[in-house]
């Protein structure tokens, strides 16, 4: 039997533009998305098939190469979701997309910026999910898109706690745009970091190599953040930040808009606005170790209950259906 | 997995205990006078067969390793009382070391602290202080201590010793008395000492020296768990005595992430809590605990011992402190459940 003989289901394609649809969740059927090759950006597609397991009837994942049109009809699901942002769809599948009057939504990879593919991309689907609050207000721009702001969460297959080799181990871990941020140079530039051993990851590091390590390559990037001391996080980054609690690891962050609503309480994930008030948490941490273990387990425990891909998910899932 | 128990070494009668506390004091005197304070309290814990042992008497402690070894225990940590030159509590160890009985890994744990009537290491009213001198009186230390480390049944990590201090923060010029007894170990023939700091219940300062830390349980979680509603109250008769929620503490021990400053770190777990034989109603007692409890808890520590600090120990807070309620041996109660519930969790992680 078709869906579309399901009354719920709308018929016309504005219809849940303006107003949400009334489902009960566990009776949709996800398409999923996805593109044939997997890099940094991209969330891990297994996680996020599993967890939306428990939210929805049926998940089923395809690549965007696949016939999509036929898909549809086979498979008839409630809602198209498309995973990354870094490569446009065959023609035919963006033919399909356009008639479909299936609910269709993508969940950006687009934390690092905004691509021309990116913004072909979003006139594309009916909701737009992103990892950028700046992306969000391009986003909103767009005519008849309804978009949020929803962070990957960290990959907890790549990022949990363990003990590390001690090529990864230092002092202090720094993320961050070392050519950009202002606070982040001062530091550097500082007393605070002598003889401590420093690594670091992110734009402009290398003309610090004096006396910070730089991590050139994110592939070992969960091992480096298992084997410090500390994080001290200017990256602005959610992810990021995720990605550190996961692990388990103390970490001081720069405030920023994206950091905004995180909910990992004050004690777990300390934030600093300037110099001041980061060399004091850096002298205090530096000496109550306890506090620390005890700040880095509480990120790790809340990372984990309230940022799954089941929180995220379901997140998603409201925004399009009631 | 080597899971290893603290043994306190009393149970046997000294004369400054008897002058402390009475005439023929033992450990056992405490734990026979306790009492249940409400309903759910089991008190007194009594040993199977009314087995008030002594623990000078060597089948004893061929009971003891004989029973932990059936129940995949990898050995004792026994509690090491040393005063500047004055040594408490230690025939046990020394009968160990002499007739070479039983033949079964020990390691040794120095309780730092000062004796005290209240028991619990407080300067209030001490019943022996505790001092550290200078290189002349570390060296006297180390000189006993050697006697067991070249015992071919001490445990040790790459050759080395291991050797635990309880209250490291006390002692004033740490680092340098480990750094002499490392040079001391080397002097007489040993690879060297593998030291180890305890993470217990007590302000913990940074100190470097050592080559791993412990978490000592429950009491490093009771101070350093961040938790906000472990304790409550029962009345009991005009007076509150405090209640401590075992499930939560084992939830927060298994919740922490292994990472404390980067140091080597050996995870811990505890059988019970509840020093109402030493202390009545100003004690405090858990409700909650039960052996299959024990045992699950014990599992998933063994899989994050093995995980996430990537380390071969595992240290359970105790094989018979009978007057603190945690400990192994078979009791009325129980029988050898808490044991069998060893051996189950170490299966278990073996599979």
């Amino acid at each position: 039997m078709k869906k579309t003989a399901d009354p719920l289901t709308p018929q016309k394609h504005e219809f849940h533009l303006l107003q949400k649809q009334q489902r009960v969740l566990k009776h949709l059927k996800l398409l999923l998305l996805v593109p044939l090759k997997i890099n940094d950006k991209m969330p891990n597609i297994r996680l996020i098939k599993d967890q939306f397991q428990y939210l929805v009837k049926e998940v089923l994942v395809i690549k965007y190469q696949h016939k999509l049109d036929e898909y549809i009809n086979r498979f008839q699901p409630d809602l198209i979701l498309a995973l990354g942002s870094e490569t446009l769809f065959p023609e035919e599948n963006i033919a399909a997309l356009k008639t479909s009057t299936v609910p269709k939504a993508i969940w950006m990879s687009d934390a690092t910026g905004l691509s021309i593919v990116e913004r072909k991309l979003a006139l594309l689907f009916d909701y737009i999910f992103t990892q950028s609050l700046s992306n969000l207000f391009y986003y909103e721009g767009l005519l008849g898109k309804q978009s949020s702001y929803l962070p990957y969460v960290a990959d907890t297959d790549i990022y949990f706690p363990r003990r590390v080799e001690s090529r990864f181990k230092s002092d202090v871990l720094i993320l961050g745009n070392f050519s950009k941020n202002n606070l982040l140079q001062s530091l550097a530039q500082s007393q605070w970091l002598t003889n401590l051993k420093v690594t670091a990851y992110g734009i402009g590091v290398e003309n610090f190599s004096d006396f910070i390590v730089a991590i050139t390559s994110s592939e070992h990037l969960s091992s480096y953040y298992n084997g410090t001391r500390m994080v001290i996080n200017f990256s602005g980054s959610l992810q990021q930040v995720m990605e550190v609690s996961a692990c388990g690891i103390f970490q001081m962050t720069q405030e920023h808009p994206n950091l905004q609503g995180y909910l990992i309480p004050q004690n777990g994930l300390i934030s600093f606005s300037t110099f001041n008030q980061l060399t004091d948490f850096i002298k205090h941490y530096s000496s109550h170790s306890d506090e620390k273990r005890l700040a880095a387990s509480l990120a790790l425990q809340k990372n984990k209950h309230n940022y799954s891909y089941m929180q995220q998910g379901l997140t998603l899932l409201n925004a399009i259906f009631e | 997995m080597k899971c290893i128990a603290f043994v306190l070494p009393q149970f046997h009668q000294i004369p400054e205990n008897d002058d402390w506390w009475g005439k023929g004091f033992t450990e056992w005197t405490n734990v026979k006078k306790a009492s249940s304070l409400y309903p759910e309290h089991h008190q007194p814990n009594q040993p199977t067969n009314n087995n008030y042992y002594d623990l000078t008497e060597p089948e004893v402690r061929r009971w003891q390793a004989q029973i932990a070894k059936a129940h995949g225990i990898h050995g004792f940590c026994y509690y090491h009382y040393w005063f500047k030159g004055k040594q408490l509590l230690e025939l046990p160890v020394q009968q160990i070391l002499t007739s070479k009985e039983p033949d079964f890994p020990f390691c040794l744990s120095w309780a730092n602290e000062p004796w005290t009537r209240r028991w619990d290491g407080t300067d209030h009213e001490v019943l022996m202080p505790q001092e550290y001198g200078e290189e002349q009186d570390w060296e006297i230390h180390f000189n006993v201590l050697l006697k067991a480390f070249v015992d071919e049944r001490y445990i040790r990590v790459d050759g080395k010793p291991v050797f635990i201090i309880y209250r490291t923060s006390n002692i004033p010029r740490c680092e340098e008395m480990l750094q002499y007894w490392r040079k001391l170990a080397l002097e007489n023939g040993l690879e060297g000492l593998h030291l180890v700091r305890t993470l217990g219940g007590f302000p913990l300062t940074e100190q470097s020296g050592f080559d791993a830390s412990l978490e000592y349980e429950p009491h490093y979680t009771f101070a350093h768990g961040g938790l906000n509603f472990l304790w409550s109250t029962k009345q009991v008769g005009d007076k509150e005595h405090s209640v401590i929620d075992y499930d939560q503490i084992w939830d927060s021990m298994l919740e922490r992430t292994p990472h404390r400053d980067g140091e080597i770190i050996y995870p811990g777990a505890f059988v019970n809590w509840d020093n109402t034989p030493r202390k009545g109603v100003a004690g405090q007692s858990t409700l909650g605990s039960t052996p299959q409890k024990f045992g699950l808890y014990l599992s998933r520590q063994i899989e994050r011992a093995k995980k996430l600090f990537n380390t071969e120990f595992i240290f359970i807070n105790a094989w018979n402190e009978w007057a603190e309620g945690t400990y192994l041996e078979p009791d009325n109660k129980h029988q050898y459940q808490y044991l069998e519930a060893i051996k189950e969790a170490l299966n278990r992680s073996a599979q």
